[in-house]
């Protein structure tokens, strides 16, 4: 454990304190000590000699016994600055008075039966108890006549001493102040020095050789500058030689390595050249035995050659033009027909064979050649016994030295005659085929003309129906327009006639007589037919042109069935005709208004061919499993439809023929219009029952619930 | 007398609807533009009114929303004419603010029915002049 602090100003100012304080502490604790001890003693004198004082005095008082004086006396006596107590006591310790003094206040004497204890013998006694300082008198007069206590306060020393204490303490105090400031001030420039010398010190390292100087510095740190510095040049010197060693081990190991290096090269050339002489042996041996194999190949081959030449009827021949000496192979013989037994090969034999008609061509050929250095290759014929011909196809190639001389020629001889006939052959199949493909060219160029010319005028039949159909598509824009004015262009003024005729002939405006109102009754059936036949074409239209939107709403079939009826009604009354409700409640999601028109156009009809008898409306549900459909049925019993005329029901402007058709109006739109919507809108389906003369159901059977999700994308746009 | 606003442009309808109307009983304003009808609709304090869809400055659609944004009319009934042509476009009429619709034809015999229905007043106030 450390002690003391480490740093050198902290430890010598610490140390330094530490003993200044010692010593100041001891030599004020002896000072203070000498001083009381000095005080007490000179009180001692003092006291004694005063109460001796006392004494007599209070001796010469009891003797006269004028006791008022001695109390005044005591009193007077007790004033004393250091007097506590005066006890004036009988020889056996009867008190007779006791003056008490305290500070502040003036000394008050009382007398009382108390006993005070006197010392033995008859000589004065002085003793120090506590802070006081008591002295025991005898009071004299040839006898003892009494006892003075006398008690002297100690507290004058205390306060010398404390004063003292204090005195030395801050005298202490300054010395330690100073001493620490004189060793800060002695010791501040050594600390740098030292500093200096440790930063110097750490750098020693990388500054080899580096020198530190310091100036006025005491001695030990000048000697450690000095130090340093030494160590700094060994230093400086131990690393150059260091460097030296390390470049000399280095090149030893550069040289050592070499030598290395080149063993080992020697080593693997040596390996390399054995290896070499390993393979040479192995492949000599390889080559002698290829050797063999090829002797053995070459006898073999001249055989092959021979039968090749044989089969290819190619002979081969080899003149030495050093020595004029013509090698033929047997097929040579075989192609010239010449016994090789009987002759031997020879030029003149050679060119004794050669049709005579090209026996000077095939001769400046091969001389030719031979001037030239060029190798030639010429086709002849040969000529035999009986006009015989064979075709033959010669080819040859001279060898030179190296001063120009001719050494050899080497050629072949081919017999191809059998080729030629062939070729012939070919020449003539492929003059006739060269023929019919002319033929055919000039053919297909014709058709291709008429071909171009079918598509020319596909173009052009093409452009005028592409303008045909902008002008289609033009009227039918037109025909949509036509119709979306005419909705209103045609309706505004048939709403005044119908609404006018109404009011007139309803006598708002004023009393009518029976015939305009018949009139006007005309006016406004007529008017309202009209109307009706407006929107069915509106209608018609919009569904062929896949514009008819599908407007979905919940709604109660009986509801609908009942306001349907309501159109109706009048003219049901106006017949006298029974009307029959077999409808039911039930909710739908559907095209509410289409359905109404549907059941309305079916029930307007009925009433209209319906001339007694009655009406019924029936509904039911049709049970499918994932599909709930719902029928709605009309029947009356009216004209009915014959069999053959049910199919024709459904088309457009088609009016069947009855006695009725004069009297009831109708456009012919009707059904045609109740079909499209029926399949179209409430995507159901519509059929009809009925028989001449017995009347006739119609019935829509549609699914009860229409899903968003499956309407047609087309029925979202509008007219 | 009660007053109502008839706002359409076409006279021949205007005379037929103000015949239908007078005979029940009611006191006829007209305007035969959109911007006419807002004018009358807050000077005049109709207890109904009647617009026509098809008007040549604003529609019926905008003078409907003008009148209900002018906040004097903002609870008034109106009850909008609407062409054949435009069904399919009947929550467009209501989203406008128009109390009800019906179609053309102007039907002056039955008209009157409707509109009290529209209204759900009693239609018996008017049978006789």
């Amino acid at each position: 454990m450390q002690l003391l602090p480490r740093r050198l100003n902290t430890r010598i100012i610490l140390i330094v304190s530490c003993i200044l304080l010692a010593t100041g502490v001891t030599y004020g604790w002896m000072t203070a000590k000498n001083q009381a001890a000095g005080l007490l003693a000179a009180m001692r004198v003092n006291s004694s000699i005063m109460v001796a004082n006392f004494a007599d005095n209070c001796a010469r008082y009891l003797l006269v016994q004028d006791y008022a004086e001695l109390e005044s006396f005591l009193l007077k006596s007790a004033e004393l600055a250091d007097v506590r107590r005066l006890q004036l006591c009988e020889p056996d310790g009867t008190l007779i008075w006791d003056v008490t003094h305290r500070i502040n206040t003036p000394p008050r004497a009382k007398t009382g039966i108390a006993r005070i204890a006197p010392p033995p013998g008859r000589s004065a006694v002085i003793a120090t108890e506590n802070d006081l300082l008591v002295v025991w008198q005898p009071v004299m007069a040839g006898n003892i006549l009494g006892w003075l206590k006398a008690d002297f306060s100690l507290s004058a020393i205390k306060e010398a001493q404390s004063r003292t204490w204090e005195r030395t303490l801050l005298m202490t105090i300054s010395w330690v102040a100073c001493s620490a400031l004189l060793v800060i001030l002695v010791l501040r420039p050594i600390v740098r020095a030292i500093k200096r010398l440790t930063v110097f010190a750490n750098q020693l390292d990388e500054r080899k050789g580096a020198q530190i100087a310091l100036t006025g510095q005491p001695l030990e740190i000048a000697d450690l500058a000095a130090s340093l510095n030494g160590a700094s040049i060994k230093l400086l010197s131990s690393e150059r030689q260091l460097l030296d060693e390390q470049e000399a081990i280095h090149i030893q190991a550069v040289e050592l390595e070499q030598e290395v290096a080149e063993r080992q090269m020697a080593q693997e050339s040596l390996e390399e050249q054995t290896i070499q002489l390993e393979h040479e042996i192995e492949e000599r041996r390889n080559a002698q035995a290829e050797l063999e194999v090829l002797n053995e190949n070459l006898t073999h081959s001249e055989e092959r050659l021979k039968e090749a030449q044989r089969i290819a009827k190619l002979g081969s021949w080899e003149l030495d033009l050093v020595q004029n000496k013509l090698i033929w192979s047997d097929e040579i013989f075989r192609i010239f027909e010449i016994d090789p037994v009987q002759f031997g090969a020879s030029y003149e034999a050679f060119l004794n064979r050669i049709h005579p008609d090209d026996r000077a061509r095939v001769d400046a050929a091969y001389t030719g050649s031979v001037r030239n250095r060029t190798p030639y290759a010429i086709d002849h014929r040969l000529l035999f016994a009986g006009d015989r011909i064979k075709h033959v196809r010669e080819q040859c190639e001279t060898f030179y030295d190296a001063d120009g001389r001719a050494l050899r020629s080497v050629g072949t001889v081919q017999d191809v005659s059998e080729l030629k006939a062939i070729e012939a052959a070919v020449r003539e199949l492929n003059a006739g085929l060269e023929k019919r493909v002319d033929e055919r060219t000039i053919e297909l160029r014709e058709s291709r003309q008429a071909l171009m010319n079918i598509v020319d005028d596909l173009n052009r039949k093409t452009g005028e129906l592409e303008t045909a159909n902008a002008k289609l598509l033009e009227l039918d824009r037109l025909k949509s327009m036509f119709i979306a004015s005419m909705s209103h262009e045609l309706r505004t003024p048939l709403n005044s006639i119908i609404g006018f005729s109404s009011i007139i002939r309803d006598e708002w405006l004023g009393p009518v007589n029976p015939e305009q109102k018949e009139n006007l009754e005309t006016i406004q059936r007529s008017g309202k037919h009209l109307l009706s036949l407006i929107n069915d074409v509106i209608d018609v239209s919009k569904i062929e042109a896949g514009r008819i939107e599908i407007r979905l709403e919940e709604f109660d079939l009986h509801d609908l069935l009942t306001e349907a009826v309501q159109y109706v009604d009048k003219d049901i009354r106006d017949k006298k005709l029974e009307l029959t409700l077999k409808i039911d409640h039930h909710p739908l999601c559907t095209d509410r208004r289409r359905l109404l028109q549907c059941v309305i156009n079916l029930l307007s009809n009925a009433v209209k061919f319906t001339e007694r008898g009655g009406i019924t409306v029936s509904s039911a549900m049709v049970n499918a499993t994932n599909n709930p459909l719902v029928s709605i049925a009309i029947g009356d019993s009216g004209i009915g439809i014959s069999r053959e005329d049910i199919p024709k029901l459904f088309v457009a402007f088609v009016r069947l023929d009855s006695h009725l058709k004069t009297t009831v109006p109708g456009t012919g739109l009707g059904l045609y219009l109740t079909r499209k919507l029926v399949v179209d809108v409430l995507k159901g389906d519509i059929a009809c029952q009925s028989a001449s003369g017995v009347g006739s159901t119609f019935t829509l059977t549609i699914p009860e619930r229409i899903h968003p999700a499956a309407m047609d994308i087309r029925f979202g746009e509008q007219l | 007398m009660k007053k109502v606003l008839v706002v359409e442009d076409n006279g021949d309808n205007l005379r037929l609807i103000t015949y239908a109307l007078r005979r029940h009983g009611y006191e006829v304003i007209s305007a035969e533009t959109g911007t006419k009808g807002v004018e009358l609709a807050i000077s005049e304090h109709p207890a109904f009114i009647i617009m026509d869809i098809n008007l040549p400055d604003i529609d019926g659609l905008e003078t409907t929303r003008r009148i209900r944004r002018s906040g004097a009319n903002g609870t008034i009934p109106i009850i909008a004419i609407t062409s054949y042509a435009m069904a399919g476009d009947m929550n467009l009429v209501l989203a406008a603010g128009c109390t009800g619709y019906f179609e053309k034809p102007i039907d002056p015999l039955t008209i009157m029915d409707k509109i009290h229905a529209l209204l759900g007043w009693p239609s018996e106030n008017g049978d006789q002049p």
